[in-house]
């Protein structure tokens, strides 16, 4: 699948998906070849679950930094491209989120007997992924770009504030959510070996350059989008600047309009 | 369900959750890049008489 690979950041591009897809595999093969079946009290074989459902957290966490940041930057500087990556990013890590919520009910059914606990961990999460779900339809149902771009800067300020409540809710409240590895023991210290730790790790990693590799991705296709946004709005006003100094591949994160001197601020598709 | 049947439906949840995303994102690219170049091929026939072809 040919996905944003063009242009001169285009063997960065693949090189970046070969080393997540890579990362993935070995991850993979670790996972089930090398981590050892947890006891039965944490699902033996499911609590192989827990190789993708706290890498997945991790990854939602780093996402909605990123959209924390950068929305932060937007705010001060008014720079398309910071809001492009905000965008990117609170996409992204409504996606691994998702898995989160997913993966976790499909491990708590069988151990548990229950998909769903109303405990903070999992309320907190649940909110997390509400919060970031209404930051993307803000976007998606915004009539005024400029508008909404600050609007959703400033939702992705305040939505980051429940990262930390959802990591620390385990320590804060008593919840059922396993604190810490899966199969912590009763003094807070993990009970994972060599091999589980490794292939946690390398679960970690794998996920981590999945996700940046479609971050990349996603900021290229927000560019993409900017650039067609702007040659719309120049046909309309029937002052299409010459071939010879326009198209071209957009970068990533790259101001929209600087080719053309168009509007920066554009809806994105 | 045993339980390496819910470890594969989790697992397969994952996977086809993100190349599903992968799909959604590719789809969206190749519409834009034929919106890019039916807005390029216009611009190359602008009405103004502002054509980039010399």
């Amino acid at each position: 699948m040919a996905i944003a690979s063009g242009g001169r950041s285009g063997a960065a591009f693949r090189y970046l998906a070969v080393a997540a897809w890579a990362s993935v595999a070995v991850a993979l093969g670790l996972i089930f070849f090398v981590a050892r079946e947890a006891v039965d009290a944490m699902g033996g074989q499911l609590q192989r679950i827990f190789y993708v459902h706290v890498p997945a957290a991790w990854v939602a966490y780093i996402a909605f930094a990123i959209v924390f940041i950068a929305s932060i930057a937007y705010l001060r500087t008014g720079a398309r491209r910071w809001d492009l990556l905000a965008h990117a990013s609170a996409e992204l890590g409504v996606v691994f989120c998702s898995l989160v919520l997913i993966t976790g009910p499909i491990w708590a059914r069988p151990v548990w007997g229950t998909w769903w606990q109303w405990d903070a961990r999992l309320t907190s999460a649940l909110v997390l992924w509400l919060t970031y779900v209404g930051y993307l339809l803000l976007r998606a149902l915004a009539t005024d770009p400029r508008r909404v771009g600050r609007l959703a800067a400033v939702l992705g300020i305040v939505g980051f504030v429940d990262v930390p409540i959802v990591h620390f809710s385990v320590l804060w409240w008593r919840t059922l959510h396993p604190s810490g590895p899966a199969v912590g023991n009763a003094s807070g210290g993990s009970t994972l070996g060599a091999p589980e730790l490794v292939a946690f790790f390398s679960a970690l990693i794998a996920f981590t350059l999945l996700f940046a590799w479609l971050l990349a991705v996603r900021v290229r296709l927000g560019g993409l989008a900017d650039r067609v946004t702007e040659l719309e709005i120049a046909h309309e006003m029937g002052a299409v600047a010459p071939a010879a100094a326009g198209p071209r591949s957009p970068r990533p994160g790259e101001v929209a309009g600087a080719a053309t001197g168009a509007s920066p601020h554009l809806a994105e598709r | 369900m045993s339980d390496i049947a819910w470890l594969f439906v989790a697992f397969a949840v994952v996977w086809v959750a993100i190349g599903g995303y992968l799909v959604t994102i590719g789809s969206r690219q190749r519409r834009l890049e034929a919106r890019l170049r039916d807005l390029d091929a216009r611009s190359g026939s602008d009405p103004h008489g502002r054509s980039a072809s010399p």
